[in-house]
This record gives structure tokens, C-alpha cells and sequence, in this order.
């Protein structure tokens, strides 16, 4: 308990110096405003924003950072809940009750249950940084690389069998992105591979190009018609965010369970907030009293992945940070920033620079307060934002990435990567397959090879002591455990559909 | 949201034959069409490099052993979408096509011609995108973000661009 106590003190002096409470200020501000915007998400904002940190130092990089990506998620449901345009892929879930209470004229209303439930969501996340991360720190100090093989295989799978419409669909998604993540130099071998006999391929694809591209340049092609037939008129007047009681008290419990829901998953490395929102709606829905309510402007349609949402993106640090391994692709980005700045995320990281980690986790308080402080009365500002119609918006967001994708490495190829996945993205939504996987199996690909060839090598190619260490053989159970229900539930799923017709 | 428009070919819904082998969702069937030949690409590219045995990884071992995985799923995929109903998504080109040659025609002028000509031709390329397209918005769209650009980017991040210079 005392330790606990003297991680927030070491962490609350690193974290209120001025520099860093400024820029803790400046990215939960401009993370919102990215966030509202449609077709930039958290991680384009991520990214955009993550030139400007090479300048600061580790500490403060990350508390900018970390408050754009809250930041972001919190703005995404802002235009979820008054276009129904999600402005992030986590903010989906919230459209689908958020845009009913705007046409029943609750627009106040969801906007603020969407602020309390997200501090709600983000406050546990961050006890729960505070707690479980010294013992995942002491453990892993016993990680060994078939433990990190294991537990990254388990993440693969994990973002490709979960809440997919199709796990044969998410495992190939998966797959795609391994294969991406194989263009470039072999660590092993120091051959490029893949490389199409172009220079500027043999350091592999810039990861950020393939985010962008996917994530943000097919959301825009996608949005621009859309966002068109959606003007928003509505008032939105304080009195009119007041929750009744009633709807106080049902959306208590939904917090709880997204909270807990968006802890586990946002802590598992290969799945994030984006899963943890489907997965919290979907258990509200199963378990509520009219479930025919949803969909319709239920209020904890949104109070439970709201809540999710938050916890989840707090979460996702705790991999991140104490093993390396991103919690989810925007922890990717800011792994990538960590290392610039010569910080080695891991284990040691904790022990080693004590005033980063904590002095971060505590940023995180600060942050995600001022979100709720200040997004109540800007809310106008918000608001004033959305109604710019979206033929003015586009072509300035596809300017940001552009600039964004090019300030990285100073190579125009890059911007034609952006176009390239930018098809790319936009062609695989259209044969409705999961873009998150692709870049999950991107980012951890390198490590798996890396890990697995390591172990391979201290086991001297003894594949059984895979199995027979405990933690990566407990893993990998699990592993084969969670693709064997996944193929049963397909088969169940088939067998039913041939009966339903027959 | 993204609006992928109506699905060409799904009022054959009802088409009354029970037959499960005739019902094709199309969709899942050029998906992963598209995932098994992709991964074909890759094994083949494995072979380029050397193999090596699961005791002693080349280069090429875990290439080939996902691209063959990923073929193996994207077969499937294509298996399981015979017996059920879909059609084809109707993409929307006219959107795509123009923000994609935006970005192309930025990428292009960049470097040789500076920030300026770059951003303004993606504003006006990428504007073509929308069906109500008022060209004198757009041209002073352009005009504005290119110059706003080039305060942010050049003038306060000090970021090293040219604002137009001659190839």
C-alpha cells in the first residue's frame, strides 16, 4: 500500500510542473478537436501530433500524447452522438443509441452522460494502472522470449477472433498484416525482404503510412457522402444535459460493467477500446430488462461503452509500458515515440525511470479531469465545429495526413504509401473485412519473428519447452483454447444456417 | 458509418431455390478471393530467400509459413460464402477516385514545387469528390488551407519546406 502511495506523490510532482501540465492541456485540447473531426480518429491525431513530442522531452512527449489520444476518443462521440458519423472506430457502438437521443432532441443529454461516463471509465482504468502494473513488472522480470512469443501470439488471435463478424475473415486480416510487417529488413539476417527491388521499401513500410492510409483517407472517401445529408440543427442548452434520476441510476451499473469490461480488453495486448465498446453494448443489451429499447435512445447504449471506451484506452498503457507490447495499434505510435526518445518501454522501465512512468500515470488524472471540466461548458465549441460542412473539412483533413505522414521520415513515397493503403482500406471495408487486425498483426509481426526465433535458438530448436515452461505453456493453451471455441462457434453458426434453410 | 451504397444483386434474395450450392455471397467470395491471392504473392516471394529448417529459421521460413496459413484462410473464407446470400458492394468512385488522385497529385508536386502548389492541388482534386462541387468554394478553400499550412507548418513548427520554388 505505501508503494502505491509514493508512486502517486513521485508521480504528482513530476506531473504538475508547468511544461507538463501545459502540454497535458494542449493534447486533451487538441485531441478533442481531432477527435470530433470526421475521418481523423485517435490514432491519426496520434500521429499528426507525434513530430511536434520529438522536440519535448520523454516525460512530457507522452503526457501530450496520452491526453490526444483520450482526448480524441472522448471527441469521437461527440460526432457519433450528432451526425452519427463516428469520428473514431470506437465510437461506433455510440451512434447507435446517441444519434436516436439526438433525433429525440437529448443530444444535451448523451453528450454529457458520455463525458461522466468516460471519467468514470478512465478513472478505474487508471487505479487499475496503479495497481496491477508493479506486479506485471515483477512477474515479467521472469519473461523469458517464449513467454512474450506466447503471450503476442495470444494477442494475434485474440484481435482476430474476438467480437468479429467472421474469425476466418479476422484471422486473414491478421495474416495480411503479418505479411506487411515481414516487408523490410530481416533483424536475423540483415537480408530486405519483399522489397521489390525499391530502395525505400527496404526499411520496410513506414507503419504510420499504413495507419493513416487505412484508417484515415478510407473513413474520409467513405464519409464524404454521408456527411452531406446530415446537417445538425439543434440547440443545446445546459438545462437540457440534466439526466433525470432515473436515468442516473440505470446507467450506473452499465459504467461499472463497461468499466470492467474495457479494463480487461484494453489491457490485452491485440484487443482495445474498439472491441471493449462492442463487447460492453452487447452484454448491456443481453441482460437488460427490454432489450428492444436499444438502438432507440437507451441511455445505457452509451453510459457502458463510453465507459468501456476510456477504461480500455487507459489499460491498453499497462502492456505498453511494462512489456513493450502495444496494448492496441495507437499504443504502437506511442511506443514508436518512447523509443525516439531513447526510453526502452519493458520491465525495466518502471525501475530504470520511476518519475517517467508514474509521473505519466499521474498525468493521466489531470488529464482525463480536464476533460470533463472543460468539454461541459466547450461543448459550443464542439459543436460549432461539426456544423462546418464537411466539403471544407475533407480537404484540409487529407492535407493534415499527407503533411503528417511526410514530416516523419522527409520522403514523398510515404505519401504514396498513404494513397496505396488508402485504396487498399477502403476496398477491403467494402468486402467487409476488420481493418484493426491487419494493423495489430503489423505491429506485432517483427516481434513475434523476433521472439520466436530467439526461443528457438536458446531452446536449440526443442519446440516441446514451448509447452513445458509454465507461463508460455499456460498461454498458449489458452490460445489453442480460444481458436477451438471460435471454430466451434462457426461450425454451430453454419450448421444452424443450413438448418434454417432446409 | 461508412455508406458502401446498396448492394447490387441482393434482391435475389427469395430466389425461392433451396438448393444451398447456387447461393453465393459474393462479397466473401472475391474477399477471400483477394486474401488467398495476395497470399499466394507472398509464398511465392518466400522461396526468393532462404528457408532453413524450424530448428534453424532463414529468412524465409515464417513468410512462407504465414502466407500459406493466410492462402489456407482465405480459402475458407471464399468456402464458407458459398450457401449464403450477398452481392456486391457498389463502391463509390467518384469520392474515392478524387481524394486518391488528391493525395497522388500532393505526393507528386511536393518536393519539386513546394507546399503551396502541392495543397492546392490536393484541395481542388480531392473537392472534385463532391457530387455538389461549387468551384469558387473550393478555390478559396485551397487558397486558405495552403497558406494555413504553410503559417503552422513552415513559419511556427519551422518544419523545412518550401513554400514554391521551381523544380
Amino acid at each position: 500500500m505505501d508503494a502505491i502511495v509514493s508512486h502517486i506523490a513521485l508521480g504528482f510532482e513530476t506531473a504538475v510542473s508547468p511544461t507538463n501540465l501545459a502540454y497535458c492541456f494542449v493534447g486533451v485540447f487538441l485531441g478533442t478537436f481531432m477527435g470530433v473531426l470526421p475521418g481523423i480518429g485517435a490514432m491519426a491525431a496520434v500521429s499528426m501530433l507525434l513530430p511536434i513530442s520529438f522536440y519535448l522531452d520523454p516525460t512530457t512527449a507522452l503526457v501530450m500524447l496520452g491526453g490526444v489520444y483520450y482526448g480524441a476518443e472522448y471527441g469521437g462521440s461527440t460526432s457519433s452522438i450528432l451526425l452519427n458519423l463516428p469520428g473514431t472506430p470506437s465510437n461506433a457502438v455510440t451512434c447507435l443509441d446517441g444519434y436516436p437521443m439526438t433525433q429525440q432532441g437529448r443530444a444535451g443529454l448523451a453528450l454529457f452522460m458520455t463525458t461522466i461516463a468516460s471519467f468514470f471509465g478512465g478513472t478505474l482504468g487508471i487505479l487499475a494502472l496503479y495497481v496491477l502494473a508493479p506486479v506485471i513488472v515483477s512477474v515479467a522480470l521472469a519473461f523469458g522470449p517464449a513467454e512474450y512469443f506466447a503471450l503476442i501470439t495470444f494477442g494475434l488471435v485474440a484481435a482476430a477472433t474476438v467480437a468479429q463478424e467472421s474469425p476466418a475473415k479476422g484471422l486473414s486480416m491478421v495474416g495480411l498484416g503479418l505479411l506487411l510487417g515481414f516487408v523490410g529488413m530481416d533483424i536475423n539476417s540483415g537480408f530486405p525482404r519483399f522489397d521489390l527491388g525499391l530502395l525505400d521499401l527496404e526499411d520496410g513500410i513506414s507503419f504510420i503510412a499504413v495507419a493513416m492510409g487505412m484508417f484515415g483517407v478510407s473513413e474520409v472517401i467513405g464519409a464524404i457522402r454521408v456527411a452531406r445529408r446530415r446537417p445538425f440543427n439543434q440547440k443545446v442548452t445546459f438545462r437540457s444535459m440534466m439526466p433525470t434520476r432515473d436515468e442516473m441510476r440505470r446507467s450506473i451499473g452499465p459504467m461499472w460493467r463497461g468499466a470492467g469490461i474495457g479494463g480487461l480488453f484494453g489491457a490485452l495486448p491485440g484487443t482495445g477500446p474498439s472491441i471493449a465498446t462492442f463487447i460492453g453494448y452487447a452484454l448491456e443489451k443481453r441482460i437488460a430488462r427490454d432489450p428492444s429499447r436499444f438502438g432507440h435512445g437507451a441511455i445505457e447504449g452509451i453510459a457502458s461503452p463510453e465507459s468501456a471506451n476510456n477504461c480500455a484506452v487507459q489499460t491498453a498503457f499497462i502492456p505498453t509500458l511494462t512489456l513493450g507490447i502495444p496494448g492496441s495499434p495507437t499504443m504502437a505510435v506511442m511506443l514508436g515515440a518512447l523509443i525516439v526518445h531513447g526510453v526502452q518501454p519493458g520491465p525495466g522501465l518502471m525501475g530504470d525511470r520511476p518519475e517517467i512512468f508514474w509521473g505519466v500515470a499521474a498525468s493521466f488524472w489531470i488529464g482525463n479531469l480536464l476533460l470533463l471540466v472543460l468539454n461541459i461548458p466547450m461543448i459550443g465549441l464542439w459543436i460549432r465545429v461539426l456544423k462546418i460542412p464537411y466539403d471544407l473539412l475533407y480537404p484540409a483533413i487529407l492535407c493534415l495526413i499527407c503533411i503528417g505522414v511526410y514530416t516523419l521520415r522527409g520522403n514523398s513515397f510515404d505519401i504514396f504509401l498513404v494513397l496505396v493503403f488508402g485504396l487498399a482500406g477502403y476496398v477491403l471495408r467494402l468486402l467487409r473485412f476488420e481493418l484493426a487486425p491487419i494493423l495489430i498483426g503489423f505491429i506485432l509481426g517483427p516481434m513475434v519473428e523476433e521472439n520466436l526465433r530467439r526461443a528457438a535458438l536458446i531452446f536449440r530448436g526443442d519446440y516441446t519447452q514451448f509447452l513445458t515452461r509454465p507461463i508460455s505453456g499456460t498461454i498458449l493453451a489458452l490460445t489453442a483454447l480460444l481458436l477451438a471455441w471460435t471454430v466451434w462457434s462457426m461450425v454451430r453458426a453454419r450448421r444452424r444456417r443450413v438448418a434454417e434453410a432446409g | 458509418m461508412i455508406d458502401t451504397g446498396a448492394r447490387v444483386g441482393a434482391g435475389a434474395r427469395h430466389s425461392g431455390s433451396r438448393d444451398l450450392s447456387k447461393r453465393i455471397d459474393t462479397t466473401d467470395l472475391v474477399g477471400g478471393g483477394l486474401v488467398a491471392v495476395i497470399g499466394l504473392a507472398f509464398l511465392a516471394g518466400s522461396f526468393a530467400y532462404e528457408i532453413g529448417t524450424p530448428q534453424r529459421m532463414g529468412p524465409g521460413f515464417l513468410p512462407m509459413v504465414v502466407a500459406g496459413i493466410t492462402t489456407v484462410l482465405g480459402g475458407l473464407v471464399m468456402l464458407n460464402a458459398v450457401g449464403r446470400e450477398g452481392g456486391l458492394p457498389r463502391p463509390q468512385v467518384r469520392p474515392a477516385a478524387a481524394v486518391l488522385a488528391g493525395i497522388g497529385a500532393f505526393a507528386g508536386l511536393l518536393e519539386p514545387f513546394g507546399l503551396v502548389p502541392a495543397a492546392v492541388a490536393l484541395v481542388l482534386v480531392s473537392s472534385l469528390g463532391d457530387p455538389e462541387l461549387r468551384l469558387r468554394r473550393a478555390a478559396i478553400l485551397a487558397v486558405v488551407v495552403a497558406a494555413g499550412l504553410w503559417v503552422i507548418f513552415a513559419e511556427l513548427l519551422g518544419l523545412p519546406f518550401h513554400a514554391v520554388r521551381l523544380p
